[in-house]
């Protein structure tokens, strides 16, 4: 475990060197918040409430689901790991001591510790700017179960941009993979539209899917909404994290005979 | 007469680059359908997030579900075009200037950029191009609009145009890799900024943030442009505008574009 720390404790060093990619990502927040206050703010003309939110709750969702998307920074890896299989780079993780999905995983929560520092003070100039509309959290057990499952969702994404990354050992090139990979998982994950203006039959399938836990739920856990659910989200993500985990396991140990260590 | 020869010479490289790619991707048949698979996915969120909207709303800001048809159909055909011309092209510069790659290309008796922006034409994304023009003509019958040339022709200006503010605005961010080594987080801003512009039609910007979403980031006017030309009013202001703001962007992009090379110091030979 101790080797795996320090990867992380590396990968927040690293960090530092790039003080200009992490303080434009600071501007992330307010882009996507910004944009969904606008439209909002229209759609509530002669509303007062939809899927079951007011126009505050409404931005307050968004506020939450900016910020949980800020804090996953394994998307940038997945084209840094690519690149190692595919220029022949990869060999280091065959000769030293450490598994490339721990490596991987620690790197990823390296690099989301560093984010947390700035995201928050992001978040935070978003809230200030936004005061009279944020709806703060319902009750401190909500926040906890929605900051668990929001990390476990963290957890998700990085193994399945990992299991995005272990394609190039068979096609070589990821991009349109990887690409898919977010279109999706930002739709599923109600990064673009709450899931409550779903049809029901629509979300009662997709809670048993990660993504709806990954940033709807703790940010409708925040608002004090569908707390009834948080405890069937724990035990989906868990499974679903076994599962992946150990899908993650059995094709790199497949896919890995297929390195051709060109380049190296 | 030059400028003639001039243009042939580089629809004959134009054509060369595109009958190698062609070749290149029917190799790597996967990476030829995953492209279109992503494509056609793009296409189906899109088509998810407005039905979603319409689901609980009837209009937006006065748009109605036809008008929004419109605009996501105008967005999957400048998508589809950006996609298959230059997206993979202009996205592979900072990688190329950060390992020193683009020495190779300075060396050829070709406009540089020219190469660079046309090397990764993607043949697979033209297909989308056709849910786009289905929409726009459903939405176009819907809405009882007569068609005429000078409609057309307008609209296929504005799509122009647009095609080339588009370009220029994902050149500008590239070009910032010749002072900036990582600059992940700043695709990250463009793509959220170009997500969100395709999502949210620029009419419902007012005051500071349409000046912004307009003029100084202008990705609102991407796709909503030519969706208001075609489906409501269009003065001459809003034709100003979008040539004044196309032209601007085009001038920066090519400045920062030279002030880079001059910058370049070939990392890695």
């Amino acid at each position: 475990m101790r080797k795996y720390l320090e990867v992380g404790k590396i990968s927040v060093k690293s960090q530092i060197t790039y003080r200009f990619d992490v303080l434009i990502g600071c501007f992330m927040p307010f882009i996507r918040v910004f944009l969904a206050y606008f439209l909002w703010r229209t759609l509530f003309t002669d509303k007062t409430e939809m899927g079951g939110m007011t126009f505050p709750m409404m931005l307050t969702y968004y506020i939450v689901c900016a910020f949980i998307q800020r804090l996953e920074q394994s998307n940038g890896l997945v084209w840094e790991f690519a690149g190692e299989i595919r220029e022949g780079r990869f060999t280091k993780y065959l000769v030293k001591p450490v598994s490339p999905l721990g490596h991987f995983v620690f790197t990823s929560l390296g690099k989301t510790l560093y984010h947390l520092v700035f995201t928050v003070l992001a978040v935070g100039c978003v809230i200030l700017i936004f005061k009279g509309q944020f709806v703060g959290p319902a009750s401190a057990g909500s926040l906890i179960l929605a900051l668990l499952i929001a990390f476990l969702g963290l957890l998700v994404m990085i193994l399945l941009n990992y299991l995005t990354a272990l394609l190039a050992f068979k096609f070589t090139d990821i991009t349109g993979w990887h690409l898919l990979n977010g279109n999706v998982v930002d739709f599923l994950s109600g990064a673009l539209l709450p899931l409550s203006l779903l049809p029901d039959w629509m979300q009662g399938v997709m809670r048993y899917f990660p993504f709806y836990y990954m940033q709807f739920l703790p940010a409708s856990l925040c608002l004090g909404l569908r707390t009834q659910e948080a405890f069937f989200g724990l035990l989906v993500m868990v499974i679903w994290i076994i599962v992946l985990w150990g899908l993650a396991e059995f094709l790199y140990h497949r896919f890995r005979r297929l390195y051709e260590e060109v380049g190296a | 007469m030059k400028g003639i020869s001039i243009l042939r010479r580089y629809l004959g490289i134009f054509i060369r680059l595109f009958k190698f790619r062609l070749s290149n991707q029917m190799i790597y048949r996967a990476s030829f359908w995953t492209v279109f698979i992503v494509d056609v996915s793009m296409f189906l969120i899109q088509l998810a997030v407005f039905s979603t909207l319409f689901l609980n709303v009837d209009t937006i800001n006065g748009w109605n579900k036809y008008q929004m048809i419109f605009f996501v159909g105008t967005f999957n055909i400048i998508d589809s075009i950006n996609m298959s011309l230059f997206f993979f092209g202009i996205t592979s510069i900072p990688y190329k200037i950060r390992e020193g790659k683009l020495d190779i290309y300075l060396t050829r008796p070709v406009n540089t950029l020219f190469w660079l922006s046309l090397e990764n034409i993607d043949v697979s994304s033209t297909i989308v191009i056709i849910p786009g023009v289905i929409m726009v003509s459903y939405a176009t019958a819907k809405l009882g609009i007569t068609l005429t040339f000078g409609k057309v022709a307008g609209y296929l200006l504005l799509l122009i145009l647009m095609l080339l503010l588009f370009y220029s605005l994902m050149l500008i961010i590239r070009t910032l890799s010749f002072w900036f080594i990582k600059t992940d987080a700043l695709n990250d801003l463009e793509g959220e900024m170009i997500g969100f512009s395709f999502r949210v039609p620029g009419i419902v910007f007012t005051g500071v943030s349409k000046l912004v979403l307009y003029v100084l980031l202008p990705y609102a006017l991407l796709a909503t442009l030519p969706t208001q030309y075609f489906t409501t009013s269009f003065s001459l202001g809003h034709w100003a505008l979008a040539l004044g703001v196309t032209s601007a962007f085009v001038l920066i992009s090519q400045w920062l574009w030279r002030l880079g090379l001059k910058n370049y110091t070939s990392a890695s030979s």
